[in-house]
């Protein structure tokens, strides 16, 4: 009787470290650290571009450069943006035609044109952009290239 | 002799408000233009005095007003006069939320 009661309590434990041990995966799964820690950095990249574009991490890029650079750079990055029409010397960088790799990308948007000798009109976003969305940004810039 | 001094000085005083062109300080402080709406007059100047620790930009995509005074930091100004009436939209490139309207009579 009490083998039987043996049993039963050491199945119980079973069950339990299981469901312990379930629970632990889950909330790893599911943490931000564990999610940000998947994500690819540019550093990761290294200086080349990516050879394919990445959907799952270009997608926040993406709502980032509709509402701080479409307006130079057009909504396809072919410097149509509505901004053409004021910029003309040099106008907005046509950025389908950059090979520029992702590193200089996220110094030109951190520090602005001008500290690179590129075009003053192209403003420094380190005042308004997190590291990561700038991260965010140059990785969606890699997709826009033709 | 006496009639033609007052016609000139007639003349002078009618004439006056065309000249003297008016200046108006324009802020921008906390992603925001210190004003909202401006009613100025032809040949007027509105100066944009950056109040914000960061840069900003100024530019107008209102026919016939197009312009862009580019980028600039804390404490820096940049004008801009009128020269024919309309309405113009005021907005900065790095704040897309910021934005203000200039009536020209």
């Amino acid at each position: 009787m009490s083998r039987k009661k043996n049993k039963k309590i050491s199945y119980k434990k079973h069950l339990i470290t299981i469901c312990y041990g379930l629970l632990i995966t889950l909330f790893l799964e599911l943490s931000p650290e564990h999610l940000l820690a998947k994500e690819p950095s540019i550093n990761s990249l290294g200086n080349n571009p990516p050879t394919e574009a990445q959907p799952s991490n270009a997608l926040p890029g993406r709502t980032i450069y509709l509402s701080h650079c479409a307006l130079c750079h057009g909504p396809e990055g072919k410097g149509d943006g509505r901004m053409e029409a004021l910029i003309r010397n040099p106008p907005p960088y046509n950025l389908t035609q950059s090979t520029r790799p992702a590193s200089y990308l996220k110094n030109i948007i951190t520090n602005g044109g001008a500290s690179l000798s590129r075009s003053t009109q192209m403003p420094l976003w380190k005042d308004e952009l997190t590291s990561a969305e700038i991260e965010a940004l140059a990785i969606y810039l890699l997709t826009l290239r033709e | 002799m006496r009639k033609i001094n007052l016609l000139c000085v007639i003349s002078l005083i009618s004439l006056a408000p065309l000249t003297l062109a008016t200046e108006f300080d324009v802020g921008q402080l906390n992603k925001k233009f210190s004003i909202k709406r401006l009613s100025v007059k032809v040949g007027d100047t509105v100066n944009f005095t950056n109040q914000d620790p960061f840069f900003h930009n100024i530019y107008s995509l209102s026919e016939p007003f197009f312009f862009d005074l580019g980028s600039y930091p804390k404490g820096q100004s940049k004008s801009v006069s009128f020269d024919q009436p309309g309405v113009v939209d005021v907005e900065c490139a790095i704040h897309p939320k910021m934005h203000m309207k200039i009536t020209v009579e």
